[in-house]
């Protein structure tokens, strides 16, 4: 396990609005690219890392040991300043892995949620403990290349992870294709799976998951328990996600539940 | 959607090669001539947040 370190707080802190966004959505994308010089040291570097430590699955590190590039992308401010907001000050980097589907590949995956979930309930959990997974592509995806797609709001639903691969679509699913340099913050419970690549070109996708190392309570700039604009976007998107049709109403108000205890003031500490 | 007619060679539905629903309803389904079957409602009265089976769930099914 690597313990990050050496970060900046120079952005400044996670918003009230950003934070609650994630809570709903259940993911946040980073506001600003990382450089295109970093992304293609980042793509050389995977396009030519050795292939015994690409496969044997063992070496969880091996890609974030072999490049220099990667770990400077994990250090940038914008990327600090989210992470910090969500996992505070000294997140654990529990493993990281460079996904690479090459081109051609036709079969998506199914949906699934990491490590495989079939007891674990995250609604009504104290405290509400989360990990972090982060989505870094370091080139454009196309829609043909088939990036992962997730279902926003699905971290908020127990599920055993297996059984989610029996369906196949959802309606509001969203494919994170776009330009490089993107990094995705994703709830480690929210359903996702990768997709296709239908281009001529092997596609790069590097993750990591961090564990928090403290109690995620007011980690970001809080705001007041009766914050009218945080209550009026809780309320207007009290229907974002079509999906989760008649359960609407319930899943609000664990969001209400959540926020009210990560939007609490100094009540961070360690972890024992 | 399991489709026989799909050869061997081919992909059959997967996920996220549809992000719209082919239909709004399985009546809208019906309509276009698949035949439905509602599979039993098994006894269980989960909560919001617990797993558990399908509660109303249908199989649709169609020759041309």
């Amino acid at each position: 396990m690597v313990t990050t370190t050496g970060s900046t707080n120079q952005h400044g802190l996670l918003t009230a609005q950003e934070m609650a966004q994630f809570v709903l959505d259940g993911y946040i994308e980073m506001d600003e690219p990382v450089p295109d010089e970093l992304n293609a040291e980042v793509k050389n570097d995977a396009a030519n890392q050795p292939k015994d430590a690409r496969w044997t699955g063992l070496d969880l590190n091996a890609f974030w040991d072999h490049s220099e590039a990667v770990k400077e992308v994990h250090k940038l401010p914008q990327f600090q300043r989210i992470l910090k907001g969500l996992m505070g000050a000294e997140p654990i980097q529990n493993h990281s892995w460079l996904h690479i589907t090459p081109g051609g590949h036709r079969v998506a995956q199914q949906w699934h949620v990491d490590q495989d979930r079939t007891s674990v309930q995250l609604i009504g959990n104290e405290p509400w403990d989360f990990d972090i997974l982060t989505l870094y592509f370091p080139h454009d995806v196309p829609r043909e290349m088939g990036p992962t797609l997730i279902l926003p709001g699905s971290h908020l639903r127990s599920v055993s992870g297996r059984d989610l691969g029996r369906y196949k679509n959802f309606s509001g699913q969203k494919h994170l294709s776009g330009p490089g340099g993107r990094i995705i913050f994703s709830h480690s419970l929210l359903w996702h799976c990768a997709q296709p690549n239908r281009s001529n070109e092997s596609r790069y996708m590097f993750k990591i998951r961090y564990n928090p190392s403290q109690q995620q309570q007011g980690l970001f700039e809080t705001t007041a328990p009766d914050d009218p604009d945080i209550d009026q976007y809780f309320r207007k998107n009290i229907g974002r996600h079509a999906w989760l049709t008649a359960d609407n109403n319930t899943v609000a108000g664990r969001v209400r539940e959540w926020w009210a205890y990560t939007n609490r003031q100094g009540a961070s500490s360690p972890k024992h | 959607m399991f489709d026989p007619s799909v050869s061997e060679a081919d992909v059959q539905m997967q996920s996220g090669d549809e992000d719209e629903p082919p239909y709004a309803s399985v009546l809208d389904a019906m309509r276009d001539d698949w035949n439905v079957l509602q599979t039993p409602r098994l006894p269980e009265n989960p909560t919001d947040f617990q797993t558990g089976h399908l509660l109303y769930e249908y199989v649709l099914q169609k020759f041309d």
